[in-house]
């Protein structure tokens, strides 16, 4: 292990003591629910709004974007693109009216709104299964990302992880702290910011141009190991030496692959290209580097009908997301939380030009990555290939891991607290410590799932757990938020034909049934077919059902939608001053 | 403005950053008599409408709580007395229990005082009215409370008009996302086109579309606290 891996191990360790730490701190801080609430009084929108989007940008996006952005270009910006956008949904159907039904969670909105048990536990069902796809890819980044900077094998990083963040909300989760979380979006942006300044200097001194009518070259002699199986497509003749298994042959010296070729390479194999040759790319994805700057380049069929489902489930699902909604009940009033969200659009906004910046470099210096596969490790790999082996490459890799890290700490702490809320409440009644055991399973399941699950792209997986969202909470907040003829059987007839729908090809994509053509665009992008099969399904129900309107209907409405100061809805929690 | 003559100022709740200024006494009163200075923002066309069923109420003689006018949504049980109306909201259970505890008749007994005189004796208990008693809801607030009349009509139309304006937004923000892909693949020339030297599905995509979402939502949250403040002006005069 070198100086940088031990540098970079230094920082991950400090970032997952602090995190504890703090953890364990804010339990003496913010004792009682309602020190929760009156401090959540005295926090503004922007610190408010720098908390939602600390606990929101995951790992996905610090590391997947820039990833998808270096693999497929321009296509991919619409990841980023859909996950600002979703915050525009929240604004304008959920923001206020959820703050002020005074619900923390989606089942307790259900509770509000229709006063069904049987919807409640639906409900509670659907946050596990967001939740736990959601921590998935955190965890899988986790693995990523240690197993890049340092030689130790991904499940360690996976299981590591996994103990700092059921440790930490164990002694006392990151909820309601909510500077610990504002102060995390910052570090997250200076841990891109401060690399993006000092490559984008390197390169504005590099003589090299993205628009070249080739692949990529390796700008210097390079050993990629491959670490997962992948098929390559060749498009200028390339030598290099290799060691492994490369089309069912066992291979051990020099190969020469020919133009237009396309190739197959087993887990474990080695091999080693000289500078300048060409980079052969994955195969489906732009080849090259003219073709790359171009939208709708890369050879998968179907583009278009994944880029608008992407759309639609980011659009839809952010406001259905379990420990985004939580945080919104720390805005004063509905009024606070619609200013929050907007500055939430500009923090986004802001944050996200640093992985696009960051995933086009890395084309030009980390494209040894298109060999294995392994996109997601650009931003991580990026400033010791682009400024050389030198202190300052290795302190700018070690905050970018430290920032990842945190990225991927916060997001899954929050998540593993909105799942053990749920288990806590509403599975495990009244069992002994139970709090505790609801941390533990809610924390162990995705651990063992990032084991055995075959690995997608971060970002891919987290838009999964987005279409789930979208084909299930989406509809039952806008449409109990603003039809007063929903009924509690067509809410959980919709909920249960969305989930049923998204779950299903998310577990399909997920365990890599091998579809082809537009099933397989749907499997993966299931919410253009799910979401409005879910509405759809929750209107005819309820149409069907109206009887069963609950009989105050309007008064919740109201309640929903008039201003605080009317004073026509209260808090859980009564005001004691009075 | 404190309407105390003697003992100290009535104190004001000073944790919550909204609290509201009690609202003005002289109003609850005779809510008519200040109908005209009411703030400009308010709509010419909703304040006809209101008048025009106030006048109708007052017409038919039923006092607030006749229901000629509603439809078999409204409850027949949940009046709730008026001093009993400052803490619980509608539909808590405060209110559905006072309901049960008290059924009331078909017909709602409750007549509300005379409306447009002044009289002597209501001031009188403003004068010596203790400090922590809650101020009494203006008439229209204890219409947007029970959902009668005005109220259902004023609470209805905010909904609608929220709705509105979200879908208006959220259909924009919309349209733009989804015509990006398909003049891509329609015109492929565009995607080679250079603005500022950069390609223009990079600027774009990468950088112009964030400013474009965060101004439809500042623009949005502007237009709903509007509609709000419209909402709680027809409440409150």
């Amino acid at each position: 292990m070198g100086t940088t891996a031990l540098v970079t191990l230094i920082c991950l360790a400090i970032v997952a003591l602090v995190s504890v730490a703090i953890g364990s701190l804010g339990v003496r801080m913010a004792r009682t629910t309602s020190d929760f609430l009156v401090a959540s009084r005295t926090v503004g929108p922007t610190a408010n709004a720098a908390a939602i989007s600390g606990e929101y940008l995951s790992a996905a996006s610090f590391l997947g974007v820039a990833g998808l952005i270096l693999k497929d270009g321009p296509d991919a910006l619409w990841y980023p693109v859909g996950f600002t956008a979703g915050y525009l949904g929240l604004l304008l159907f959920v923001a206020a009216p959820l703050r002020r039904s005074g619900a923390y969670t989606v089942p307790d909105f259900a509770d509000v709104r229709l006063r069904s048990v049987p919807l409640r536990r639906v409900c509670t069902l659907v946050v596990i299964v967001i939740g736990w796809l959601y921590v998935l890819p955190q965890l899988q980044g986790a693995g990523l990302t240690v197993a890049t900077v340092t030689s130790l094998p991904g499940w360690s990083g996976v299981v590591s992880a996994a103990i700092v963040v059921i440790a930490s909300v164990i002694f006392g989760g990151m909820r309601s702290i909510t500077f610990v979380q504002a102060f995390q979006y910052w570090l997250k942006l200076t841990a891109l910011a401060v690399p993006v300044i000092f490559l984008v200097l390197h390169f504005a001194g590099d003589r090299r141009s993205f628009d070249r009518p080739a692949p990529p070259e390796f700008p210097a002699d390079t050993t990629v190991s491959v670490q997962t199986d992948v098929t390559l497509e060749v498009s200028q003749p390339v030598s290099f030496s290799a060691r492994g298994v490369l089309d069912g042959r066992q291979e051990n010296g020099l190969v020469r692959w020919q133009q237009g070729t396309t190739h197959t390479v087993q887990q474990g194999a080695s091999l080693t290209f000289s500078a300048g040759t060409s980079v052969p790319v994955v195969a489906g994805t732009p080849q090259t580097d003219a073709s790359w700057l171009t939208p709708l380049s890369g050879k998968r069929e179907y583009q278009l009908l994944e880029i608008y489902s992407l759309i639609l489930a980011t659009f839809l699902g952010t406001l259905g997301l379990p420990h985004v909604l939580a945080r919104f009940y720390t805005n004063s009033d509905g009024r606070a939380a619609r200013r929050t969200t907007v500055v939430v659009l500009a923090m986004l906004g802001a944050f996200y030009l640093m992985p696009t910046l960051l995933g086009a470099l890395s084309r030009l210096y980390v494209p040894q990555l298109l060999v294995s596969g392994q996109t997601d490790a650009a931003i991580l790999r990026l400033p010791a290939a682009a400024l050389g082996e030198n202190w300052l490459a290795t302190a700018l890799g070690g905050l970018v891991a430290a920032g990842a890290w945190a990225a991927f700490l916060s997001t899954s702490s929050g998540l593993v607290v909105s799942v053990a809320g749920v288990l806590f409440t509403d599975v495990l009644k009244g069992r002994l410590r139970s709090f505790t055991l609801a941390t533990l399973i809610a924390g162990t399941v995705p651990m063992v799932l990032a084991l055995f699950a075959s690995r997608l792209d971060l970002a891919q997986t987290v838009v999964l757990a987005f279409a789930v969202a979208a084909s299930t909470f989406c509809p039952l907040l806008v449409l109990g938020i603003w039809w007063r003829g929903l009924t509690d059987r067509g809410a959980i007839a919709g909920v249960a034909v969305g989930g049923a729908l998204s779950a299903v090809s998310v577990m399909l994509s997920l365990f890599d049934v091998g579809a082809t053509g537009w099933v397989s665009a749907l499997l993966i992008r299931p919410a253009a077919i799910s979401a409005p099969a879910a509405f759809l399904t929750m209107i005819v129900v309820s149409k069907l059902t109206q009887k069963r309107v609950i009989s105050d209907v309007d008064h919740v409405l109201l309640r929903l939608h008039a201003p605080e100061r009317l004073g026509l809805s209260q808090d859980r929690l009564p005001d004691t001053a009075g | 403005m404190s309407t105390d003559i003697d003992g100290p100022a009535p104190s004001m709740a000073d944790d919550s950053s909204d609290s509201e200024k009690e609202p003005d006494l002289a109003s609850n009163v005779a809510p008519e008599a200040t109908s005209d200075v009411a703030p400009a923002v308010a709509s010419v066309k909703m304040r006809r409408e209101l008048r025009k069923r106030a006048a109708q109420r007052i017409r038919t003689a039923g006092g607030r709580h006749a229901r000629t006018d509603l439809d078999s949504r409204a409850l027949p049980n949940d009046y709730v007395p008026r001093h009993a109306l400052s803490t619980p909201g509608p539909g808590s259970t405060s209110a559905s229990v006072v309901a049960e505890l008290a059924p009331a008749p078909e017909e709602h007994f409750y007549l509300p005082p005379p409306e447009p005189e002044v009289s002597s004796r209501k001031r009188e208990r403003i004068v010596l009215s203790e400090r922590r008693r809650p101020v009494r809801p203006v008439r229209t607030e204890v219409d947007v409370r029970e959902l009668t009349g005005v109220g259902d009509m004023l609470s209805t139309n905010l909904i609608r008009s929220q709705l509105g304006l979200a879908l208006r937004v959220g259909s924009i923000a919309l349209f733009t996302l989804a015509l990006l892909p398909a003049l891509f693949a329609v015109f492929p020339v565009l995607g080679r086109l250079e603005v500022l030297n950069i390609r223009l599905p990079w600027l774009l995509l990468g950088a112009l579309v964030y400013p474009f979402l965060l101004a439809l939502g500042w623009l949005h949250a502007r237009a709903a606290e509007k509609l709000e403040q419209s909402f709680t002006e027809h409440v409150r005069d």
